[in-house]
């Protein structure tokens, strides 16, 4: 571990003027309103901010035997010294998909000879960076060039781009190599299913059981990671889409600060909360992706005029403080009201088919939910311990006032004419393009335009109360949910922190934390849990391989289950 | 006279609201069967669907009221925070 930044030198979260920022915000809403906040259609991207020499494990220190169980960090070790090669790497995960992934359903699509050229190609070529020759797994609504592009809707069931997305053009010219595009809700929706409803993907921690949710929407992102079919891969989150299939499969999701990164080639969802990022195995693969995907794009206004791209991956570093490990940072964690109250209802974020499913399922579901519940309670309070242990303050923090109202599910539905209004063609054409995913887009014809202002003007009164109330005396916050960062763009990082036993199945899952920001937060966020995962091995641990189509047993369960269209309206992102 | 609340218009009332909304912005939904649940999306649950929005979202978000002097209406709230403060080397 290295100490490479001085302790005086504050994270960017802290550089941030609030009176300035929150003067200006004005003048930018007028011309946000005047057009200017939308981008245009293509075009060559910036290369990203430049990284400086990233501190990389000792090979030595490594203790994966196989090439598919090492981090992103372990493998840029490997092949920056040649004792891997770009092939050999491809060829493991490749063999891993081919294994498994008829049951998991993790990928759209696999580029298979495509990862291969690309690996030849780099493998004749110097080490360029911590993602040269490091495969990764592309949610399926990132436009790839060449490469089919569905967000699995009939919408772009034969959509072949003609150029990349930003985010990943920068992934690749970073040296990454795409093996495929991952399954998703249908537009980024819900869970992930077919366009007409039917699940596909499997939560990497319970093949056999199709009841247990992958998380959404970037469900194949979070299976292809999880199972170890990929080194790493990228997400978008409108409502938790990356923390939630993180936080159900044991991954480290990082949601930036909204114009952190590009959206430029991504099929949008809903413009003003749709967030770019990475599913990886610890937050030092997040923050290795992160530098790359990050930074000012001219095709994309929303990232123009930001604070510059910091140095993230070293904020992952993990520091020594004495014999131990400590906090880059002083950092104050708040806790909100009801943090460790484990008499909520609910199944865990986000939602499976509810609207749907039988009595029996209900039942079950409801269960598990109150088990789950109890499990995260007793490993939160555990997670934040162990960041006091680390040296953060905790302190408890009070909701600000109307926060039932401003966060609750109808201001959340301000977002749904952001969907209708670049789709209104494809609505007009034929709605049964839409297939499940349909009824957001028909209700985002039914907001009128001061209903959709006054949302608007909501969520600046909510910012202003967050910043203010709850980031008073915190930098920090533990979050259960990610509303409502995600509708005023702040950051979010969801980590693994331990894991629950689902009883009578057997089948052990994870559990997460999830930690909130302040705008451009994300070097804090990272810095404090890299240190915690410096101190626990939750990240580390893996699911068992998923067994064969045909080879393993009965691996359906349940007849195939589906989601119809108010499941989606309810339960959707 | 006061406005009948959203809450008490009927089904039908509603119902055909949303159907002259969609036509007057081009959207057909008669493509859809009208009522069928295997079907990925029916007019039934597409109609099912708008009605609770209608009768909960519209009338809370206009049930709410800032202070149009001090609140602005943003886009992008944390994006737009593109000011760093003295000092900032960012």
């Amino acid at each position: 571990m290295a100490d490479r930044f001085p302790r005086d030198r504050p994270p960017q979260d802290r550089l941030v003027d609030r009176r300035r920022f929150l003067e200006r915000m004005g003048l930018l809403t007028a011309a946000a309103a005047a057009g200017t906040a939308f981008a245009p259609t293509r075009g060559l991207a910036l290369p990203a901010s430049g990284i400086g020499a990233p501190t990389l494990p000792d090979p030595g220190s490594i203790q994966a035997t196989e090439p598919w169980e090492m981090s992103v960090a372990e493998l840029a070790a490997l092949l920056r010294d040649g004792a891997m090669s770009p092939a050999e790497l491809v060829e493991a995960y490749l063999a891993r998909i081919d294994a498994m992934d008829a049951t998991l359903k993790a990928f759209n699509t696999v580029d298979a000879e495509g990862a291969r050229a690309a690996a030849r190609r780099l493998g004749g070529s110097a080490w360029s960076g911590p993602l040269h020759g490091i495969p990764l797994a592309i949610k399926d609504n990132y436009y790839t060039r060449g490469v089919l592009t569905t967000a699995n809707s009939h919408i772009y069931a034969d959509f072949v781009p003609e150029y990349d997305a930003t985010a990943w053009a920068r992934l690749r010219e970073g040296g990454a190599i795409l093996l495929g595009k991952t399954q998703m809700g249908p537009l980024a929706t819900s869970s992930a299913t077919t366009p007409d409803g039917v699940r596909t993907t499997r939560n990497a921690w319970a093949p056999r059981d199709p009841t247990v949710d992958p998380g959404g929407s970037s469900s194949g992102s979070a299976t292809s990671v999880a199972s170890r079919m990929a080194a790493s891969s990228t997400g978008t989150q409108t409502g938790g889409s990356i923390t939630n299939p993180s936080s159900q499969q044991g991954l480290t999701g990082l949601k930036p600060t909204m114009g952190r990164v590009s959206l430029h080639g991504i099929v949008p969802l809903t413009y003003t909360r749709d967030h770019p990022g990475p599913l990886a195995r610890d937050a030092k693969d997040a923050a290795i992706l992160l530098q790359h995907m990050a930074g000012p794009d001219p095709l994309d206004p929303r990232t123009q005029g930001l604070p510059a791209v910091p140095d993230f991956v070293n904020a992952a570093e993990p520091v020594r403080r004495g014999s131990g490990v400590g906090l880059r940072w002083p950092t104050t964690v708040g806790l909100l009201p009801g943090h460790q109250d484990a008499s909520e209802e609910g199944g865990g974020p986000g939602g499976f088919g509810r609207r749907s499913e039988t009595p029996e399922a209900r039942e079950r579901r409801l269960r598990q939910a109150g088990e789950r519940r109890a499990a995260e309670v007793a490993a939160r309070r555990t997670m934040v311990a162990t960041f006091q242990e680390l040296g953060a303050q905790v302190v408890e923090v009070d909701l600000p006032p109307d926060w039932e109202i401003l966060t609750g599910s109808d201001f959340n539905n301000v977002r749904l004419p952001e969907r209708t209004e670049p789709f209104l063609d494809v609505l007009r054409r034929d709605v049964r393009l839409f297939g499940v995913s349909l009824s957001p887009w028909i209700n985002g014809l039914l907001l009128s335009g001061p209903e959709y202002l006054r949302g608007q003007r909501a969520k600046m009164l909510l910012l202003q109360r967050v910043l203010d109330g709850l980031f008073a005396r915190c930098d920090v916050v533990v979050q259960t949910s990610p509303i409502p960062f995600d509708i005023i763009g702040l950051p979010l990082l969801a980590f693994p922190i331990g894991f629950e036993e689902s009883k009578g199945k057997g089948t052990p899952l994870p559990v997460a934390g999830m930690v909130g920001g302040l705008p451009f937060g994300e070097e804090r966020l990272l810095a404090l849990v890299a240190a915690y995962q410096a101190v626990t091995d939750w990240h580390r641990r893996r699911p068992a391989d998923a067994p064969a189509r045909g080879g393993g047993g009965d691996l359906g369960g349940e007849p195939p289950h589906r989601l119809d269209v108010l499941d989606v309206l309810e339960t959707g992102q | 006279m006061n406005p009948t609340p959203v809450q008490e218009l009927t089904d039908e009332e509603l119902d055909a609201y949303i159907r002259t909304r969609l036509r007057q912005a081009g959207v057909d939904i008669g493509v859809l069967p009208a009522d069928d649940p295997d079907a990925p999306a029916d007019q039934r649950g597409i109609l099912e669907g708008a009605r609770r929005f209608l009768r909960s979202t519209p009338p809370a978000i206009l049930g709410f009221e800032p202070d149009v002097q001090l609140v602005a209406p943003a886009l992008y709230p944390a994006a737009l925070g593109a000011t760093l403060g003295d000092g900032g080397d960012g």
